[in-house]
């Protein structure tokens, strides 16, 4: 019976006081990894000093820490391009502007923790102000939690003027935005219609990329899909209505593109009490959703025809989907993508589409440790994407649950 | 589980604005109190009651039961959450610790949870934002109990609460918390008439506190002198005891004598305490936790950092750091003092999260105290204080499973408390690295 076991096996001398671990090299030793590209490597180490990998495979060195992985399936830690990380229900509603910062922050940290235990080391945040004090803090390297890219407060028709969203844009830069993030279009369940006008889009594209700020447009209609690839902004949201035409100008320009197939409308109907009345959360909103599950499952599978368009993995994760950021991955793999491509889809395609893909996304010397191990192979049954009992973030380790945990606990 | 009706009944008592049974009968007082007792630890545990049920085996080579007792060679069982039995036979093991040392999550009954160095690095920054604070905060709790420590006593502040309520949730990963919410600060006069104190008690427990905290002296470097009344003391303590609170009292020597015979549950720090004081305490089965040296050490090594922040000065620290023989000798003359219960809390502020186990090098190295004996403090003695012995502090079918384990032997070496490799509670693994690679939080190096 195989066990996950903290330190070597064998009579081994105890080892002398110690000095910061992260002076000393630790080995990871697995049966299968995943290095995100495609590849699968068999019985090998994965060497990490510091807080990256140095090499994979070669001698170990006598004496090194050794995590024995064996048995489970190893992947870079997986990416979330679009979790609105603070949303959080409070007495089982979505919380409000009303509810102290002191409440608010602890639910995020809390929302942070299970989408780390669920495997997922990098998001981006499409966006709030506060997104930057959850990342700084994260940041600092103590508290658990994924690394955060965030947006801030986002774009919409209504920031003004082409002129007035250059500045805006600028604005944003200053305040610390990673990237940018702009409402082209009406939500799902108001039916998506172009909200910007083209020239509002260009303005929000045209400077970011100035200033070297990618932009994430939220765009479900094909005129503001259209749009917003012709404006040279780097991935589309969500486009539950988007056609063929509109796929093949996004490859040819290659935008990225991030449906959200199997966890933000599953999520909303499974909750819906604790959304009703809240905003544009109403009962024609929700009839909406229950019919868009289909629409957005047949445009995914339309767009996997496209084998040059780069798709991304965003789950669209609000209050209620927090740690359950693989539901997104089993969904498409159903649908019909291949899941080795579904992988690297949530590792290098879309480390890629942030401008990371020196650092994360992939097992290979010179990238951050960010690791994790599943029990089971997702690639072989998309299921076992559940159950992530080992993240490594930054050469630390903050999750090492035996074999059979069925996951992290407190997800549940 | 155990929620229901009873469970309801009591959060009920929690909440702002509840009616509370202000005036019981004399007759039935002790009943109340004692049922008040057993209904808060029942709460707290229905609170933390958790959902798991498939068994888990920890093998261990060396396991302490918390009560001074190492058992070899045997494993525990842990299901829904709980210690289920210790059976040397348990198949199949879940998380193999032989050759590190077992042992019961260790309690510190006297924190400041949320106290940290704010973004410009100091005690005190004005520009720090609530969302800011209360990161920190989760980041203290979250290094609490990376380094071994599954329960603590916060006293405290308002802003535990919530922090105290997201860990209970099982969200945020911390220690279990008890606080005292809103601290009675001022002294004399100002801390208000005998009346005014038990009101002051009744609304702190409707804000949310666990426990009470009284100052009965000034500062050690203010003199110690004492600053509550007997009659103020008695208010505070009796009322306390009503509610069915225990009470923290800050008191230097001079305020040993009033606190004990106001009927209080715990003494803090105690320095300047005579021999006569001790044995007082030991009497009266009044709980002591003087400090050996942690509190200081971090004040010292911090000093920039306080500096120019309220009171402190080059000069205080001078002064500061001069108190650490005092403290020595109180902790000694105490663990010498037959029947004297004396339990383990550290006072860590800012720049001590993390680091609490430095207490135990002081107390051990420094003061001389038994190593068993330490552990024991932390343990089973420190719950006890608390009145939770049946739900944490020692290894014992029934109790929540917080179980850590250490790279070495505490009872060889004291300094193998810097090393934990291990840390589950409520039954949830919330650490578990390898020898040689215990992470190092900036801040919160040894």
């Amino acid at each position: 019976m195989l066990r996950l076991l903290g330190f070597m096996l064998g009579a081994v001398a105890l080892f002398p006081a110690l000095a910061a671990a992260q002076d000393r090299a630790i080995i990871l030793k697995a049966s299968t990894v995943l290095d995100g590209k495609g590849q699968i490597i068999h019985d090998t180490v994965i060497v990490i000093e510091g807080s990256k990998i140095s090499r994979i495979g070669g001698e170990v060195p006598a004496g090194a820490i050794t995590y024995d992985l064996t048995g489970l399936t190893v992947t870079p830690g997986w990416i979330d391009t679009h979790s609105h990380i603070l949303w959080h229900f409070d007495n089982g509603r979505l919380a409000g502007k009303n509810e102290p910062p002191l409440q608010a922050m602890l639910h995020a940290v809390d929302n942070a923790v299970r989408t780390l235990n669920a495997g997922f080391t990098t998001i981006q945040s499409p966006g709030a102000p506060d997104d930057k004090y959850l990342r700084d803090a994260i940041a600092r390297g103590v508290i658990p939690g994924p690394q955060i890219r965030t947006s801030l407060e986002p774009l919409s028709e209504e920031s003004g003027t082409p002129d007035k969203i250059r500045e805006l844009v600028r604005e944003r830069k200053q305040q610390g935005a990673d990237f940018i993030k702009i409402f082209a279009s009406k939500s799902i369940r108001e039916g998506g219609a172009q909200t910007m006008t083209d020239a509002q889009i260009q303005a929000a594209c045209g400077e970011a990329k100035s200033l070297g700020l990618r932009v994430l447009v939220h765009a479900h209609s094909t005129a503001s899909a259209k749009a917003a690839t012709l404006a040279g902004c780097t991935a589309i949201e969500h486009g539950a209505y988007l056609t063929d035409d509109v796929f093949d100008l996004m490859a040819q320009n290659g935008t990225y593109y991030d449906p959200n197939i199997g966890l933000v409308l599953q999520n909303y109907l499974a909750n819906k009490e604790k959304f009703l009345g809240i905003d544009n959360y109403n009962e024609e909103g929700f009839a909406f959703m229950e019919k868009d599950v289909e629409i957005v499952r047949d445009t995914f599978q339309k767009a996997l025809k496209h084998k040059d368009l780069k798709i991304v993995y965003g789950t669209d994760a609000v209050a209620g989907a927090h740690g359950r950021n693989y539901e997104e991955f089993i969904a498409r793999v159903n649908a019909g993508q291949d899941p080795m491509e579904a992988l690297e889809s949530a590792t290098s395609i879309s480390a890629e589409s942030m401008g990371m893909q020196d650092q994360i996304g992939s097992i290979a010397p010179g990238m951050e440790a960010n690791i994790v191990a599943f029990d089971g192979n997702p690639v072989e049954d998309a299921s076992a994407a559940r159950r992530a009992i080992f993240v490594m973030k930054g050469g630390r380790v903050y999750e090492n649950l035996a074999r059979g945990s069925e996951g992290p606990q407190r997800n549940k | 589980m155990l929620r229901g009706a009873r469970f309801r009944d009591m959060r009920a008592w929690n909440r702002k604005g509840a009616q509370d049974d202000e005036k019981p009968s004399k007759h039935s007082s002790m009943l109340r109190i004692l049922k008040t007792a057993v209904i808060a630890a029942v709460a707290v545990a229905a609170a933390w009651a958790n959902a798991q049920d498939r068994p888990v085996v920890i093998a261990a080579s060396t396991l302490f039961d918390g009560k001074g007792q190492a058992f070899h060679n045997t494993r525990v069982v842990v299901q829904g959450g709980k210690i289920l039995r210790v059976d040397p036979n348990a198949e199949p093991i879940t998380y193999d610790l032989r050759g590190f040392t077992v042992l019961p999550g260790w309690i510190d009954t006297h924190v400041h949870i949320n106290d940290h160095f704010g973004p410009n690095g100091r005690a005190q920054d004005s520009k720090e934002t609530p969302a800011q604070a209360v990161l920190a905060g989760a980041t203290d709790a979250f290094v609490t109990l990376m380094a071994g420590f599954t329960t603590v006593q916060s006293v405290g502040q308002p802003g535990d609460v919530p922090l105290r309520d997201a860990i209970t949730r099982g969200e945020i990963p911390g220690p279990r918390i008890l606080t005292a919410a809103r601290p009675l600060d001022e002294r004399g006069p100002a801390a208000g008439t005998p009346e005014q104190i038990r009101e002051y008690v009744r609304q702190v427990k409707a804000e949310g506190a666990d426990l009470i905290k009284i100052f009965a002296t000034t500062t050690l470097l203010e003199g110690g002198k004492v600053t509550l009344s007997q009659e103020q003391l008695d208010a505070a303590c009796d009322e306390a005891k009503k509610q069915g609170l225990r009470t923290l009292v800050h008191a230097y020597g001079p305020g040993i004598r009033p606190t004990t015979l106001a009927g209080c549950t715990q003494i803090e720090h105690g320095t300047l305490g005579t021999d006569d004081d001790l044995r007082l305490m030991a009497e009266r089965g009044v709980y002591f936790d003087p400090q050996a040296g942690f509190v200081i050490e971090n004040y010292v090594a911090n000093k920039d950092r306080y500096i120019g922040s309220g009171n402190d000065t080059e000069e205080r620290f001078a002064r500061i750091a001069k108190i650490l023989p005092l403290d020595h000798d109180i902790f000694q003359r105490a663990i010498a003092t037959p029947h004297l219960k004396v339990v383990f809390g550290t006072d860590a502020v800012a720049g001590a999260a993390g680091r609490n186990a430095e207490e135990f090098i002081d107390r051990v190295r420094d003061c001389g105290q038994d190593r068993m004996a330490a552990m024991v403090s932390a343990n089973s003695l420190a719950a006890e204080s608390m009145r939770l012995e049946s739900e944490i502090g020692s290894i014992a079918p029934g109790l929540q499973a917080d179980i850590i384990a250490l790279d070495g032997d505490p009872l060889q070496d004291i300094t193998a408390v810097r090393n934990v490799v291990f840390v589950m509670k409520g039954g949830v693994v919330y650490k578990n690295v390898a020898r040689g690679a215990i992470p190092r939080y900036a801040g919160v190096e040894p």
